[in-house]
């Protein structure tokens, strides 16, 4: 492997010469080259090789070679030395030929490299100049091809990425204003606020073919227009926005933050949605969660720190009945958690 | 620097069009998509508000096969211009090569305009750009308007940094093309001076 390797690095050296050389069309050895019979051929072992060795260097070696030295020793070389050493190591093409093979069957997935110092140099006067030539507004004429479909997957990817990226940004007032709504402001302009905010993330999430995040956005909209026509924001409406931002929540990619529908419940919740494991729970009645809710205990570390007289502070209900919403809600949260144990 | 895939064979270039709101960006997108052959573009995706108000982006992706040997791909995409998309700007700018500001010619957008341009300066500085040395074009929009601003005043209010300006209608496609023939040209002069950089060092 070693031997390939410093091999390699020679070629990999020597091709930058010929390729500097090459570009500025005034190497002496490109006179020899021209008055060789086999010109095309030799051209072709040339590009060959040099292909061959800036895939091998773009695979391997980008942070083996050492460019600096490589650079010092160019610039110390005489023009005619790069060409004996591509007339040695053509010499032993096929040979080399069969290790770059064995090499390259491994994909080190460096494929793209971003100019990174020492690349190998682009024709950049050529492609100006070809770009120069193509028009790109010319007139479609029948038969004439169309958009590569090999991109297609690839600018999918790149909107998708940004949408989300941008989706989080408009959620976050979103959230703000669910936990506004879920903590018991009952004002109907907040309502309103929410529901033109929503609205156009919904057209767009439908534009990019998200149906499900379409759906829950519809199911958002939904559930705040149900509010908005009864002109109050019920305890039982707030269950219901929760759950409905749950379904957006969860269909979020995980690099976004809103991870959960308790998030918008409570910054601080770790991962357990309480409520939503406490609304299915036998032996909890609905009017429980929602005295739990209008208190504001949304999450496990809250639940375990109130008192019945917290409760009783802000529902007005009898002491022993808020004592009976925490002890049933915490045996209920409790035994959701063990079934996952 | 734009993305060079030596191996891909393959230059990929992020250009936004960037401005204030109603200006016109997504007028030039919808003309390049419109007036570019099929080969060239891809599908235009815009996602906008109920009024039709840019609300995420624009895209549309471009692509010049083997152009000297490689693929050309250019992603095009416009920022939404209210100014409380500020967030959304900023993220959209995220990796730019080449910028395209449309300032509107209408004599009430002026401190707009100049907003917008400040706005586009500050964000660049957020990804350690400086407007002075990445390709920008200016565009001044709506020329066609009775009480348009005069060149002079605009191209002295905004085109301080002394680059390439256009003219343009983008309604009626005067302009257009100029101006992105110009922005992606100079996307492509920077890849070929950044690279000439790094080999000679």
């Amino acid at each position: 492997m070693e031997r390939h390797l410093q091999k390699l690095r020679n070629g990999w050296s020597a091709s930058i010469h010929l390729e500097r050389e090459a570009m500025n069309r005034k190497a002496p050895w490109m006179d020899l080259m021209n008055r060789t019979d086999s010109r095309p051929e030799f051209d072709m072992l040339i590009n060959r090789f040099i292909e061959s060795l800036e895939e091998i260097a773009l695979r391997f070696f980008s942070e083996e070679i050492d460019f600096d030295q490589i650079r010092r020793r160019m610039k110390s070389r005489k023009m005619s030395q790069p060409v004996v050493e591509l007339l040695k190591l053509l010499a032993s093409l096929e040979q080399f030929e069969q290790s770059i093979t064995q090499l390259t069957d491994a994909d080190s997935g460096n494929a793209r490299d971003r100019g990174s110092e020492g690349a190998p140099a682009v024709d950049m006067e050529k492609i100006l100049e070809d770009f120069d030539d193509v028009d790109i507004f010319s007139e479609y004429r029948e038969g004439d091809a169309v958009y590569g479909a090999e991109y297609e997957a690839d600018d999918q990817k790149i909107l998708n990425e940004l949408f989300f990226q941008i989706l989080d940004g408009y959620l976050d007032p979103i959230i703000v204003g669910f936990r506004a709504l879920i903590s018991g402001n009952t004002n109907l302009k907040l309502v309103e606020a929410l529901l033109a905010s929503i609205r156009p993330l919904r057209r767009s999430a439908e534009t990019m073919g998200f149906r499900s995040l379409h759906q829950a956005f519809l199911g958002m909209e939904a559930q705040l227009e149900a509010t908005m026509s009864t002109s109050v924001v019920r305890p039982l409406d707030r269950i219901q926005l929760l759950q409905s931002f749950d379904q957006l929540a969860r269909l979020l990619p995980q690099s976004t933050h809103h991870a959960s529908a308790l998030d918008v419940m409570d910054p601080d919740a770790t991962s357990h949605s309480l409520i939503l494991s406490l609304v299915v729970a036998p032996g909890v009645e609905g009017w429980m969660v929602q005295s739990l809710l209008e208190v504001g205990i949304f999450s496990p570390q809250r639940l375990l720190a109130a008192t019945p007289s917290d409760i009783q502070a802000v529902t007005g209900l009898p002491s022993d009945t808020c004592l009976e919403i925490l002890t049933r809600c915490r045996r209920a949260y409790a035994e959701s958690q063990s079934q996952f144990r | 620097m734009p993305k060079v895939g030596i191996k891909e064979k393959e230059i990929i270039a992020k250009i936004v069009f960037y401005g204030p709101g109603l200006g016109g960006k997504t007028t030039n997108m919808q003309f390049i998509h419109r007036k570019a052959h099929p080969q060239y573009r891809g599908n235009l995706v815009s996602l906008a508000t109920e009024t039709d108000r840019t609300l995420f982006f624009d895209f549309l992706p471009m692509a010049l096969k083997k152009v000297g040997g490689f693929d050309l791909r250019f992603h095009l995409f416009t920022v939404p211009g209210q100014v409380f998309y500020a967030e959304s700007r900023r993220i959209i700018l995220n990796g730019v090569d080449g910028v395209v500001f449309v300032a509107d010619s209408h004599p009430a957008r002026r401190a707009a305009n100049e907003e917008s341009f400040d706005d586009l300066i500050q964000n660049l500085k957020l990804y350690r750009l400086d407007v002075r040395k990445i390709p920008v074009v200016l565009q001044y929009n709506k020329r066609d308007l009775p009480s348009a601003m005069p060149i002079a005043d605009m191209r002295k209010e905004l085109n301080y940094i002394k680059v390439p300006d256009f003219e343009a209608v983008a309604m009626e496609g005067i302009g257009v093309v100029e101006t992105f023939q110009k922005i992606t040209r100079m996307v492509l002069e920077q890849v070929q001076k950044e690279l000439g950089i790094n080999v000679s060092n």
